[in-house]
């Protein structure tokens, strides 16, 4: 195979790795049932990637990194390599957020006043 | 068989299965599997109300026709109706469709349009009784010609929104209504490459559900964000006045855009509010 062909192929392989908004997790974290998503339809709501694991979920601010009520959470609930993996990609989600909601950027927080009235 | 009588309020399950061996885990005296007629009759006399038989191949449904319409027929005192529903995951013969409807006050799957959970995950979501079923999606159909989509909720509820309900995604992403899917254990409607989230749907199209949810953020708002911002303006500080803090994560945790905090970022408010950790909530 020459120098030429391998670098073609691994180009394809680069170019078919998943889109950010479904977050590819390695088959462990898969089997036990962890999966990472930015979904359709949630314009209305606080920029935010959604972690599950079985019939539990989380939604992850993508502003700050918190929790969203409801139904909140903690980081000890997530596994530290679902963690690990969404603090890698962070970048790549918030983007990908942006893309899927144009109206609802990550920048678009308007609260940053101090209004103690 | 083995049954016990519980309380009138909760709702029974019945599966209706060959392989008692796969749903073992789930039975418990709100879960029964029958197999045979006999053992269908027995359940029929034994719960009156709140049951929902659960059918995962023809025959099934066949035989709970014939166990159910035989009581019936056999029956000495007009009863009142039973509130009883029908999840038949294998559609059922098209001739037994109106007799499931005689009998039955709800049915669920009579057509072959159904797409139901992965049937792992639609035991996961039955047969627990520690969830709210109704936040969850079970099956859904798509008429192409109403260009309507039928869901159903964990609690057999029906829910249809229009397609275009379904706006395309900023990235390009659109629903393919000939694909329907539903994952993630009910949370996910799938149309194609296009994932909708199950609690966005109902939070635009229920009202009660919207209420539901409304009621849960006051609830966290009497929790922790207000007496956050009580307790601040007691001690007449800034939202700025919590460095490392940002102002902004400040003003999310009083609007409870976020959950309690923990750890270092709790102590950290607490100490700048000259209170315990645990003592903020009680402002």
């Amino acid at each position: 195979m020459s120098q030429l062909t391998f670098m073609r192929r691994w180009d394809i392989i680069i170019s078919e790795e998943p889109m950010p908004h479904d977050l590819d997790l390695p088959k462990r974290l898969k089997a036990k049932g962890w999966k990472v998503k930015i979904r359709e339809k949630e314009r209305l709501e606080p920029p935010h990637v959604t972690i599950m694991c079985g019939k539990r979920e989380w939604r992850l601010g993508l502003r700050d990194g918190a929790f969203l009520m409801p139904p909140g959470g903690k980081w000890a609930d997530i596994d530290d390599d679902v963690w690990k993996l969404i603090e890698k990609n962070w970048k790549a989600l918030q983007d990908a957020w942006d893309k899927k909601y144009p109206t609802n950027p990550i920048l678009s927080e308007k609260d940053d006043d101090d209004q103690d009235s | 068989m083995t049954m016990i009588k519980t309380a009138e309020n909760v709702r029974r399950y019945v599966i209706l299965d060959t392989n008692r061996e796969r749903f073992k885990r789930y039975l418990s005296n709100s879960v029964y599997f029958c197999n045979t007629q006999t053992e269908i009759g027995k359940v029929y006399d034994d719960v009156s109300d709140n049951l929902t038989w659960v059918s995962y191949a023809q025959r099934f449904t066949d035989e709970l026709v014939k166990a159910v319409s035989m009581k019936r027929a056999t029956q000495r005192k007009t009863s009142p109706p039973r509130d009883e529903c029908v999840l038949t995951i294998a559609s059922p013969r098209p001739e037994s469709v109106p007799t499931l409807h005689g009998l039955f006050s709800r049915i669920v799957g009579d057509s072959p349009g159904y797409h139901w959970l992965p049937k792992d995950e639609l035991s996961e979501v039955l047969f627990d009784n520690s969830i709210d079923r109704s936040e969850f999606i079970i099956a859904a159909a798509s008429d192409p010609v109403t260009r309507t989509l039928s869901l159903v909720r964990g609690n057999c509820q029906p829910l249809v929104v229009p397609f275009s309900f379904f706006e395309p995604s900023g990235d390009g992403t659109k629903p393919d209504f000939g694909y329907v899917r539903v994952t993630d254990f009910g949370r996910t409607i799938a149309l194609g490459d296009y994932e909708a989230a199950a609690d966005a749907i109902m939070y635009e199209s229920d009202r009660d559900y919207r209420k539901k949810v409304t009621a849960r953020r006051k609830e966290s708002e009497k929790s922790f964000g207000a007496s956050l911002f009580r307790l601040r303006m007691q001690r007449r500080l800034k939202r700025t006045d919590f460095s490392p803090l940002s102002a902004k994560t400040i003003a999310r945790l009083e609007r409870n855009e976020i959950g309690k905090p923990h750890g270092a970022t709790l102590n950290a408010i607490a100490k700048r509010l000259h209170v315990a950790p645990d003592e903020i909530a009680d402002y």
